[in-house]
């Protein structure tokens, strides 16, 4: 074998350290990622958030559900994993923010962390409503379609006219007066009956979480000419309350053998407007149904537990899931016009 | 002499909402222990204007109202002391129908 020179004898050496220093540095990153992967769970999150089809609707509950066992009871860091995730719907995003937000408050030091989305669109509905925040992602991202723009947010524990402005106020000048009073209206009254209501008892979702706050959340959105108002709560929603608030018309209900919670609801909402008797208007839930009952083209949806009622064109229909949502979720759709429709008009 | 004014916006709140004072700072049982009890409780003429604000809820409405009525006074006191001025005729009747079933707030 030839003798290497001193030059090159310092040099293989040099280049074996270099390698080995390498090799090290691999090993390394290789058990922190193992480390990683043991820390984090990764739970992937749906491809479309809504509660209004069932198979969706599933898939959301599913994956609310176990980020409640895997944060709060295991107390386990999670990574939510939005790459496959393609649509948002404002029902199905309002109800993973209301949980997203109340698990934050419940988990203690657990990290949340997530997996940004590969769909555009859907970056910009988790960056304007907050959701990147409550998970820390901090990429920063312009918010570019005109359907996102306009996604308004707000939450509160109290009765405050105020939040109204916050996610309506810009609205005003393209919605009619009386409709605008009308969703004031719908709107300071879905936060009194989730003040005194929604959270008289234990929510069931297997946390037993006790002295929760009366936290309420709300969206608004506009989208080819249709403003969405979403609102919700996560008590122990209608069915859960009338046992309680309302014996004797929980018996009536009961009667009904099938679909109980969306008799429920349609129930209470009855009740509340044969109550009165009044002509102008009803009182408590039924005034959040008739906050839409004189605008064409309106639509109120109110979804309890595994209930929905709904009242579109003065019909009324009601349709029970397998799934529950573990609260109340009100959503009114109006028809409104843009202000750059009056100024093309001149 | 003129008889004195309330104006809900300008002198209370432009956002009034709730029923309690537990339920937020601009609730029904605010408004009502604010200016209606006193004005009962001195027998003195209030004129109420309703108009301004972002919109009534009826809880708002029932509690200060409808509330003055379970405080003690008669419905016709009520309605006698206090001048609804709105352009909204259907919302002077509701608050009416409200101090008639006062005692009945369910």
């Amino acid at each position: 074998m030839k003798k290497l020179t001193p030059y090159a004898r310092t040099r293989q050496i040099r280049l074996a350290r270099k390698h080995l220093c390498r090799i090290r540095k691999k090993k390394i990153l290789r058990s922190k990622r193992i480390k990683f992967r043991e820390i984090f769970a990764v739970l992937k999150a749906p491809d479309i958030f809504t509660i209004s089809s069932k198979d969706n609707r599933r898939s959301l509950l599913r994956f609310l559900g176990k980020l409640r066992e895997t944060i709060v009871l295991h107390k386990h860091a999670v990574r939510i994993d939005f790459s496959g995730t393609q649509k948002m719907f404002a029902d199905g995003t309002l109800l993973f923010y209301a949980e997203l937000s109340r698990i934050k408050r419940l988990k203690g030091s657990v990290e949340i962390r997530c997996f940004p989305p590969r769909n555009d669109k859907v970056a910009q509905v988790l960056k304007q409503v907050g959701i990147f925040d409550l998970v820390g992602y901090r990429k920063k991202i312009e918010t570019t379609h005109d359907d996102v723009i306009h996604w308004r947010s707000a939450n509160g524990h109290e009765v405050i006219g105020e939040k109204f402005d916050e996610v309506l106020g810009h609205y005003d000048g393209q919605i009619a007066e009386a409709l605008s009073k009308n969703l004031y209206l719908g709107f300071t009254e879905a936060m009194t009956n989730c003040h005194h209501h929604a959270y008289i008892d234990v929510r069931p979702d297997g946390l037993n979480v006790m002295q929760e706050p009366k936290e309420w959340w709300m969206f608004s959105q506009e989208r080819d000419g249709l403003l969405t108002v979403v609102f919700c709560d996560l008590g122990i929603g209608i069915p859960g309350t009338l046992p309680i608030k309302k014996p004797t018309l929980w018996q009536r209900v009961q009667s009904f053998g099938s679909k109980l919670d969306a008799h429920a609801i349609q129930e209470a909402i009855g009740e509340s407007r044969t109550r009165t008797g009044l002509h102008h208007r009803g009182k408590g839930l039924r005034q959040l149904v008739d906050v839409i009952a004189k605008v064409d083209g309106g639509q109120v949806n109110i979804f309890s537990n595994r209930g929905r009622f709904t009242l579109k064109s003065d019909s009324e229909s009601i349709s029970q899931f397998k799934d529950d949502i573990y609260g109340t979720l009100i959503i009114w759709q109006v028809p409104i016009r843009r202000l750059s429709d009056d100024s093309t008009r001149g | 002499m003129t008889q004195p004014v309330v104006n809900v916006a300008r002198d209370f709140s432009k956002y009034p909402a709730g029923r309690y004072l537990e339920d937020g700072p601009a609730s029904g049982q605010a408004f009502r222990d604010k200016f209606l009890i006193p004005a009962l409780k001195e027998e003195r003429r209030l004129a109420i204007e309703l108009d301004g604000t972002r919109g009534y809820g009826s809880s708002f409405l029932e509690e200060a109202f409808g509330g003055a009525v379970r405080v003690g006074f008669a419905p016709n006191i009520v309605k006698q002391t206090f001048t609804l001025v709105s352009d909204d005729r259907s919302l002077v009747a509701e608050i009416h129908d409200y101090i008639e079933h006062g005692s009945d707030p369910e």
